[in-house]
């Protein structure tokens, strides 16, 4: 037996061991349960298309809280709670924010930085990367690239194959594709398809590990999470852009639009950014993306997404059965009929969220036209979504628009 | 002639053993192949990112990017923006490429 071989064997062993006792320190990006629409987003939101004061596309104008009907001191209650260190930096736990923005009637009212962060710093936002993927189709749709409803393999030919050629773009979108993945972390660091995706058999290109995943449940039919996924959708943007102009058309269509500025997107080996993890940005430019999405889709009066886009996105996946996840975005509505609550009780139902793990949050509330950006590198489940969410709505005095109009 | 009983017996243990530990890294192969290598591709990349975009101190990026497994080594080129790191007998590289392409991981041969 040559030596690489013992050592194969040796890790198997290792492995088992390690399986047991969950050793990797990178976590699932936060599943979360909530829900669906019962009076959704759409409606809350449409109030304020095209009534903006000021696109904060060079930068964010700020208030005084009291300016945009919220109390300085619920904020500060609100900081005690974000910021507090209730844990051992060298042990990765308890509450550790490393940012926070709150954008209230389109104006920066907080903003505070910690743990060697500061305000023009980028920050790694796992999963958030994937409610951009959300966005670049929204634009290639509204450029009559694709139709939602489309076979998937018509753009990506790899899945011209019995099964996998019955794929839409939709179901995609609403990780609902049948295709099989695995999207554990810790649970299951060998079996993971994630981690051998962005770290070993995957990362040279990682729509084709997708793509190449066998159909487990009819496609529509199952809904899994998964980081494959989204990359599959940025491989078939990538193929469908044409791979010299994939860039220019991200950054022109998306970021320079809304003016994301020093964004960074790490790719793949085949020049494939990755849709499902790599993208870093400083709160205050997640902050413009939310906005792009409180604003329906509009950007200075005009369509960046197209018209029904938000509405699309922050409708259940129907194959969701919480009613939790939309189409790249995380939803609070949950499914009343059904009796499942929205998972941050304490926030509207027509709540949405990008969500990426470690605890990186873009959360919109569309009723009380408001963004919340949170950064952070929670490894304990210490910081609560809920939490945060209930202190800046409990510092939000009236709902009638003081400002920013 | 007791003694004889008792080795045989711990012969048949081991190899009971032993096959089902080559059965399972047979069954498993796929997984068990791929498996040692993230250890140190998720070091070399999270550091490499945690240094070159984020634009942490080092102290703050091995905090940041320890995991359970110990790593053998990693060698940070601060000249060169890359971080190569060895672990689990495997050994990976990531490169910084630029401010918008941040860093990537080499290509596997």
């Amino acid at each position: 037996m040559n030596k690489q071989n013992h050592n194969m064997i040796l890790v198997g062993i290792l492995s088992t061991l390690l399986i047991c006792t969950g050793f990797l320190s990178c976590t699932k990006s936060g599943p979360v349960p909530g829900p669906h629409p019962k009076t959704t987003a759409h409606t809350a939101y449409k109030k304020h298309l095209r009534t903006r004061a000021y696109w904060p596309t060079a930068s964010w104008k700020t208030a005084k809280p009291e300016t945009v009907g919220m109390s300085a001191a619920g904020l500060q209650k609100l900081e005690k709670y974000a910021f507090a260190r209730t844990g051992n930096d060298k042990d990765r736990k308890g509450i550790r924010t490393d940012g926070l923005v709150i954008i209230k009637n389109g104006m920066l009212v907080y903003e505070k930085y910690a743990r060697g962060y500061t305000q023009k710093m980028p920050h790694l936002s796992w999963s958030v990367s994937k409610s951009f993927t959300n966005a670049l189709f929204g634009i290639a749709i509204r450029k009559g690239l694709f139709k939602l409803d489309d076979p998937a393999h018509k753009y990506y030919p790899l899945l011209n194959k019995p099964h996998h050629s019955k794929i839409t773009l939709k179901q995609l979108l609403q990780m609902a594709s049948g295709l099989f993945w695995n999207e554990g972390y810790e649970a299951s660091p060998l079996h993971s398809s994630v981690l051998k995706m962005l770290y070993t058999a995957g990362r040279g290109n990682m729509a084709k590990f997708a793509a190449q995943q066998p159909v487990q449940y009819t496609p529509g039919t199952h809904w899994y999470y998964s980081s494959g996924t989204t990359n599959l959708l940025m491989g078939i943007l990538q193929r469908t852009v044409t791979p010299k102009k994939y860039e220019g058309f991200i950054w022109r269509e998306l970021f320079d639009r809304i003016g994301m500025q020093n964004v960074t997107w790490e790719q793949d080996n085949s020049k494939n950014f990755v849709g499902s993890s790599y993208l870093h940005a400083s709160p205050r430019q997640l902050a413009k993306f939310g906005f792009l999405y409180l604003n329906d889709g509009i950007w200075e009066g005009k369509r960046v997404l197209p018209e029904g886009w938000v509405k699309f996105s922050m409708t259940a996946s129907p194959a969701n059965p919480k009613g939790t996840y939309g189409a790249q975005w995380w939803l609070n509505a949950g499914r009343p009929k059904e009796g499942i609550k929205p998972r941050w009780p304490d926030a509207p139902a027509e709540t949405f969220c990008a969500s990426g793990h470690w605890g990186q949050y873009i959360l919109v509330v569309p009723s009380k036209d408001l963004v919340i950006v949170r950064t952070g590198d929670d490894r304990d489940g210490s910081f609560k979504r809920n939490t945060l969410l209930k202190l800046t709505l409990a510092s939000i005095k009236t709902t009638k628009k003081a400002g920013g109009k | 002639m007791r003694k004889a009983e008792v080795f045989k017996w711990i012969v048949r243990i081991f190899s009971v053993v032993g096959l089902a530990v080559l059965i399972w890294v047979h069954a498993n192969f796929y997984h068990v192949k791929h498996f040692p290598s993230i250890i140190s591709s998720f070091y070399a990349k999270t550091m490499c990112s945690c240094l070159f975009v984020q634009g942490h101190k080092e102290q703050y990026c091995t905090d940041y990017t320890k995991q359970y497994v110990p790593i053998q080594k990693a060698t940070v080129s601060k000249a060169q923006k890359t971080v190569t790191v060895k672990g689990l007998w495997r050994t990976n590289k990531a490169k910084y490429i630029s401010k918008r392409h941040g860093c990537m991981l080499q290509e596997l041969h």
